[in-house]
């Protein structure tokens, strides 16, 4: 038995070999089919992934909380032809937006400046030696909801990273992203504003082995300003 | 030695046939040009074949790494038998490496041993062999992606529609029958629910990619 793309699409091919309902003859031929039709196959993998994810959401598992619109990276790589400095700030406004305000925000492709508006971004500078102010000032506007702070860690061989931001002198972390993977040497870390009160904090960037204590791999001082506090 | 090794051709007293660009060659043309031992047919092959054949390997065997291997073999055991003009029905190349593959599974699961072949191209490269769609988006985001879709359907009876022919296996004429449906709105709900699927599919692999670091490495 012969098999072209138009018989797998007419006869539905694709969902009833998934579901194990061709009968011999035309699982044979299907699958020869296969080797070489780049559309049944994609068509192929796409119905697999469906039904795979299907089968997943329809389980009941806390995992999947079909929480689609509120899920924000906490913090992203740039690409490596973002990390100029000047390059990385301009370009990042235009990808925190894209990537850190709402999925629904992004999926949609808004072009609304709205989106704009409501997030700042910070090219954080090292600690200068002998100072005790901070390197950095962090303006947070009254319609700003969001802050991106860029740093530039060493990334080294670690499993995996995780970068605080706490007071500059306490150990109380005020905000954490401790699942970072191996990235490019730049980082954007995307704070809710409203845990930023006015005041001297510092961002510390750890790389992390199962087995050793974590390692201090950057650490970044910056002063939140309010309009209300200046 | 040109790049595809043009110059290891077999003299056998047949001319060659005329050569067009080997991505429009037909099987019949590749065929014929293995014979003749054209290293770039060789790769034209695997380049054609490669990418159903891991599939449809790793479906059958469910296990990755032994797909890997069998993999390796059926093109081993094509090319050998290529380059000696062993096959019948040149047109028929995907019934034959087919056949191979299919033989290979069923003798792996037999615990046969398999004849270890020899070859000068010591491993079957998949450069060139376009790899799994959306393959940076994890099992997790497909199932969220599901579920937004899934949240996104106005009608209920589409979702059930949608659970009961993916997940329930059941045949479409026993859906429409029992949900009073026409075939033309069942095929609708299906090319709408996956068209919808592979867009939120393409933007979740685009964020994905965001994460990319030098080197093609990814999270």
């Amino acid at each position: 038995m012969e098999m072209d793309r138009q018989y797998v699409i007419d006869h539905s091919v694709v969902d009833r070999y998934l579901a194990g309902k061709l009968a011999d003859d035309e699982l044979t031929a299907f699958e020869e089919h296969c080797l070489w039709c780049q559309e049944t196959l994609d068509d192929l993998e796409l119905t697999d992934k469906f039904r795979q994810g299907l089968a997943d959401a329809a389980t009941a598992d806390d995992r999947f909380s079909g929480d689609l619109i509120e899920d924000q990276p906490r913090s992203f790589q740039l690409p490596q032809f973002m990390q100029t400095p000047v390059y990385a700030a301009a370009a990042t406004a235009l990808l925190a937006v894209s990537v850190t305000t709402s999925a629904v925000l992004f999926l949609n492709q808004d072009t609304s400046t709205d989106g704009l508006a409501s997030m700042q971004v910070y090219q954080l500078e090292t600690l200068r030696s002998g100072s005790s102010d901070p390197a950095n000032t962090v303006h947070i506007g009254e319609s700003v909801e969001s802050v991106v702070l860029i740093v530039y860690p060493e990334f080294g061989a670690y499993e995996h990273y995780r970068a605080s931001v706490l007071p500059i002198d306490a150990e109380i972390v005020v905000w954490q992203d401790d699942d970072i993977s191996v990235g490019t040497d730049t980082l954007a870390l995307v704070l809710p504003t409203e845990l930023l009160q006015p005041g001297d904090y510092r961002v510390r960037v750890e790389g992390l082995m199962s087995s050793d204590e974590p390692a201090l791999l950057s650490e970044n001082s910056f002063r939140v300003v309010t309009s209300a506090s200046q | 030695m040109s790049e595809d090794g043009e110059e290891d051709i077999k003299a056998k007293g047949v001319s060659e046939p005329n050569r067009q660009p080997l991505e429009q060659e037909t099987d019949a043309d590749l065929v014929a040009s293995i014979g003749y031992g054209h290293r770039g047919a060789e790769k034209a092959l695997i380049q054609r074949y490669g990418r159903g054949l891991l599939y449809l390997l790793r479906r059958k065997t469910g296990d990755p790494d032994l797909a890997d291997d069998l993999y390796q073999d059926t093109f081993r055991i094509a090319l050998e038998k290529l380059r000696a003009r062993q096959i019948e029905k040149p047109e028929k190349l995907s019934s034959f490496l087919y056949g191979i593959a299919s033989n290979l599974v069923i003798g792996h699961y037999r615990k046969e041993r398999r004849r270890s072949t020899d070859t000068d191209l010591e491993s079957i490269e998949r450069a060139g062999v376009r790899g799994k769609q959306f393959a940076n988006v994890s099992r997790e985001q497909v199932a969220k992606v599901v579920r937004g879709l899934l949240d996104e359907l106005k009608q209920p009876r589409d979702r059930e529609i949608l659970m009961r022919y993916y997940i329930d296996d059941q045949d479409k004429e026993v859906i429409c029958e029992e949900l009073g449906l026409d075939s033309l709105h069942f095929n609708r709900v299906l090319f709408r629910a996956k068209n919808r699927f592979k867009t939120l599919l393409e933007q979740a692999e685009r964020r994905e990619q965001l994460r990319i670091i030098p080197g093609g490495r990814v999270k």
